[in-house]
């Protein structure tokens, strides 16, 4: 049987909401929570496609860099330009193919983990292919010699990277293994 | 237009993402779901982070709502929900107690000059310990059986029972304590 005071609280429930709340606090959360988009099916669709997309177009990159007999031959190279270049470029030329050779060997790891340098890679390349078609417009120019020797520096920096990338992974893997066992 | 109509008509316009309506149905049950969060865990700004999240849940779900209960019936167990997931998040779980020592109890003189001061009664609800809180608040305010609450915070029914009555003991001394000091 219920006291006095239980019914007392019962039937005057709702005289205790004392408390006034800070609506306007409350609402701006309220409101800045249902502000956020959704996540469309959509959206989701297109995020999709652009990775599958990526990963195709990494992988077909990472089989012509690394996997196929031919390597790129440009029409025009620095020495060409400038034969006082010829022995700096077979230098930079000669780093880059040892640094394409141990990707090689390294590549079967994780692919999408330096799908983004192969992106800049290619990005590198396609301007290298305008420097070469700049040469063709506008002659010998210090310009272009200096943006050629500006890509294999930055070849050699981005390949630097990916090796240190799959190294990690590498690392990372056998430190696994290592736990595991 | 009765309330009933004039909250369907709102609940369909917040349905749409009409942000005034939202907002119009929130004033209108801001300050009870408020009182009922901050009563159960008797802390300001964690009953303002539940009742945010709540309101969000209820906003998001809006078209569940099958007026098979009122808007506020619906409402209200939402923010229970919340409130009772935020407590067992913070792993505040009931303490250990002697159910017998609580079921004999006298709460005869509870019928008190029992204060007419509403304040003073919210405040010391508050003060309650977690698992006594909780089941009083469900229990005689927010109108739960035992067997509901059991089901809800985990526990057996007679935990629930006992922790009422160690609810009505201590609040009955809690508010003896208030009308003396004033």
């Amino acid at each position: 049987m219920k006291s006095k005071f239980e019914e007392f609280l019962e039937n005057n429930r709702q005289q205790l909401d004392v408390e006034e709340p800070d609506d306007q606090l409350i609402w701006q959360g309220i409101s800045n929570e249902l502000k956020q988009k959704p996540k469309s099916v959509f959206g989701n669709f297109w995020k999709a496609a652009a990775v599958i997309l990526l990963l195709i177009s990494s992988s077909y990159f990472v089989y012509n860099e690394f996997f196929k007999a031919e390597q790129v031959v440009y029409t025009i190279s620095l020495s060409d330009i400038d034969p006082n270049f010829a022995t700096m470029e077979n230098d930079y030329q000669l780093v880059i193919d040892n640094k394409m050779q141990e990707l090689g060997q390294l590549s079967s790891a994780n692919v999408e983990n330096i799908a983004v340098y192969n992106e800049e890679l290619k990005n590198l390349d396609e301007m290298y292919e305008e420097y070469q078609q700049d040469f063709v417009e506008l002659g010998k120019n210090e310009r272009i010699i200096m943006a050629m020797i500006d890509y294999y520096e930055k070849k050699m920096r981005i390949l630097d990277r990916m090796l240190m990338e799959i190294q990690k992974q590498k690392d990372h893997e056998n430190r696994q293994e290592h736990t595991e066992l | 237009m009765g309330k009933h109509d004039i909250h369907r008509a709102l609940i369909e316009k917040c349905c749409q993402g009409d942000a005034r309506s939202q907002y119009r149905l929130y004033k209108l049950y801001s300050k009870a779901m408020y009182n009922i969060a901050v009563r159960l865990l008797a802390n300001r700004m964690d009953a303002e982070d539940v009742l945010q999240e709540a309101f969000v849940a209820a906003f998001k779900r809006l078209d569940s709502f099958r007026e098979e209960s009122t808007f506020g019936a619906w409402l209200k167990r939402i923010v229970i929900n919340h409130c009772i997931n935020f407590m067992n998040a913070r792993k505040q779980i009931f303490d250990d107690l002697d159910t017998q020592s609580f079921l004999m109890a006298d709460d005869s003189r509870m019928d008190l000059h029992a204060s007419h001061d509403f304040e003073a009664i919210h405040d010391a609800i508050k003060t309650l310990p977690d698992g006594a809180r909780a089941v009083f608040n469900l229990f005689l305010l927010e109108g739960y059986k035992h067997q509901e609450i059991a089901q809800m915070l985990n526990v057996s029914e007679s935990t629930s029972k006992s922790q009422y009555q160690r609810a009505k003991v201590l609040l009955k001394e809690k508010l003896v304590y208030h009308e003396k000091q004033v």
